[in-house]
């Protein structure tokens, strides 16, 4: 292993899909539960581990807890994931050992579309009925996203997904339905005394978005090459851009390197 | 008929051994079906070929439509599925499921893990339902989009499926709020793969156990395919590391590479190449018959399905320990 080299890489130095990688693991504080899912996720919490957060505990939903993978996983339920895990088990280990009785801290997650609420949709394109495109559905994304105290998505940034309404509302958001009325209330309101957090930032290939007191979307960071309005005129609502704070910080050197020789050198992910 | 959630007693036969077109054939169709484990591990895929061999059809499915369910959706075998995840992890989205859902002849309807869980849970134990915080908020329970009444209709046993989704309630015990009762999901019959079973039905798992040792209890008729089978007495000198008990099972079928192209944790590795081809060519009508002609119909035998991957191609994918999988480094 070369010394770290903690300069930040020029434009042109990296891909896109590092800063993202880069980015959500930046948001791992060391020491926090983390539920992850297949693909970025997994290189932003082994990123993390090796980088800031080596005392990050890393639970994937197929029932690893605290694995320490010498080798990319490729699913969830990969034997990737158990190795030098704490426990290997189930779902239900997972989901409901770790995930609903309050362990986790931060969860990893993705999404086709996205409101300014930060509700997301995994399920369909169009009517859920007669669906123009079908996805993933929910996966763990729901259970994840209302059960940990902070998520992390990490999406694609195109003006179809970023949406005044998304078509099917798979994982709820700050402002979300109360049903059976279908009325927008805060997420408070619907999970009462069950209330942990949410969305804590969206990541994607042109910027970090937070959300207000409201629950509502702003652009935090822009990312090298992009301006904010480039961003907004990348949403189809009106995005608020009066609060953004700065660039995203460029990957270093040094995670550069970890990211392509040690996380993911047999290119799973990165190209 | 039983209390729904009474388990049929099982044979306490000493030997359950089966070969899997007979075990495949206890599958009727209609049935509400769990393929056992989770995306691309330890996936009965052998099963599900033979699923597809015999003709099965209008099986509902239940929590998740990945690898192995995806062929049988492909092959017209299922008609509905109730669960939360219709893709194949890195491989991408499942293709078969995707095409006839969008033409509407395949009728998904979505809940979310912590349902599948807990609505297994459920059955396991025999109570008619629990209550849980998961989904609120989400479409799950827009009663707009809920095709419980379609799961009805096509279930081969009508009294599978509840008379509605779910109820929302306030907490009368603990004022904790609103929150899901949500029924149990028993299943008519649950298929899993495992590395070790012996003849009287004792199973051991390695690496994730997906929903395996809680299904196994909520489905009416268990079959349990295997790596290998091993002497019960073997099995039995170490009770802590069996997962799935004796009393659970009906069938146990050994089928050495019986997982391919899944990932089976301490036999063999997820066959990466295979899963890609599969999930380009069934994104067509067309490329999904000339694969399942090619690997399932036209397959006289699970000896020639072997002969077909080829010992090259087999010995490396052959797991090594210490990890359980094969390095690809």
């Amino acid at each position: 292993m070369t010394a770290k080299n903690n300069k930040l890489a020029k434009a042109g130095e990296y891909k896109p899909i590092d800063l993202l990688a880069v980015a959500a693991a930046r948001e791992v504080v060391d020491g926090d539960i983390v539920f992850a899912g297949t693909g970025l996720p997994m290189l932003a919490i082994m990123l993390a581990q090796k980088v800031s957060a080596p005392n990050a505990v890393c639970i994937y939903e197929a029932g690893s807890i605290d694995g320490r993978p010498i080798d990319l996983p490729t699913s969830v339920g990969d034997a990737r994931c158990a190795h030098q895990a704490s426990m290997a088990a189930g779902l239900t280990e997972a989901f409901y050992g770790q995930l609903h009785c309050g362990y986790v801290d931060l969860a990893f997650l993705g999404g086709a579309e996205i409101d300014k609420y930060g509700n997301v949709n995994t399920t369909v394109v169009g009517d859920y009925l007669s669906p123009e495109k079908r996805f993933t559905g929910s996966g763990g994304n729901p259970d994840i996203n209302a059960l940990a105290r902070r998520t992390v998505f990490i999406m694609v940034q195109e003006k179809r997904r970023f949406r005044e309404h998304v078509d099917y509302i798979t994982s709820p958001g700050w402002r979300l339905p109360k049903w059976p009325g279908g009325e927008f209330v805060h997420k408070r309101e619907v999970y009462g005394k069950f209330f942990r957090g949410g969305v804590e930032a969206v990541i994607t290939n042109m910027g970090v978005f937070r959300f207000d007191e409201e629950g509502i979307m702003y652009l935090d960071t822009v990312h090298p090459g992009f301006t904010p309005q480039q961003v907004k005129d990348n949403c189809s609502f009106d995005l608020n851009i009066s609060r953004v704070s700065g660039e995203t910080k460029p990957p270093t050197y040094y995670e550069l390197e970890l990211l392509y020789k040690e996380v993911d050198p047999e290119g799973i992910f990165l190209p | 008929m039983n209390n729904l959630f009474d388990k049929r007693p099982r044979l306490a036969r000493s030997n359950k051994v089966v070969s899997l077109s007979e075990a495949i054939d206890e599958i009727r169709n209609g049935d509400v079906l769990m393929m056992g484990s989770f995306v691309d591990t330890r996936r009965p895929m052998a099963a599900a070929y033979e699923i597809v061999r015999q003709q099965k059809h209008n099986l509902i499915l239940l929590a998740q439509c990945s690898l192995a369910e995806d062929i049988m959706v492909g092959a017209g075998c299922a008609i509905a599925w109730r669960g939360c995840y219709t893709g194949i992890a890195t491989f991408g989205l499942s293709p078969a499921t995707l095409r006839k859902t969008e033409a509407g002849k395949f009728f998904p309807d979505e809940i979310g893990h912590l349902d599948i869980i807990y609505g297994a849970l459920a059955a396991m134990v025999g109570s008619p339902f629990v209550a849980t915080r998961a989904t609120l908020g989400s479409d799950v329970l827009n009663d707009q989009l809920d095709r419980n009444r379609i799961l009805i209709d096509k279930a081969g046993n009508k009294a599978m499926i509840p008379k509605k989704k779910f109820e929302l309630i306030e907490d009368p015990f603990y004022n904790q709020g609103l929150v899901k009762l949500l029924p149990a999901m028993p299943a008519d019959a649950a298929i899993i793969h495992t590395q070790m079973a012996g003849e009287k039905g004792t199973a051991r798992i390695s690496g994730s156990l997906a929903f395996d040792h809680y299904f196994v209890h909520a489905a009416r008729t268990v079959i349990v395919t295997t790596e290998q089978i091993v002497p019960e007495e073997y099995l039995r000198r170490d009770p802590n590391r069996n997962q799935i008990p004796c009393t659970a099972v009906d069938m146990v079928v050994e089928i050495p590479w019986g997982g391919h192209p899944s990932q089976v944790m301490g036999y063999y590795d997820t066959d990466i190449p295979f899963i890609r081809d599969y999930v380009l060519s069934a994104r067509t009508d067309e490329g999904f018959e000339r694969w399942v002609g090619e690997w399932i119909l036209d397959v006289k035998s699970r000896d020639q399905y072997l002969d077909k991957l080829g010992a090259s191609r087999l010995e490396g994918l052959r797991a090594a320990d210490p990890q359980g999988y094969r390095s690809r480094s």
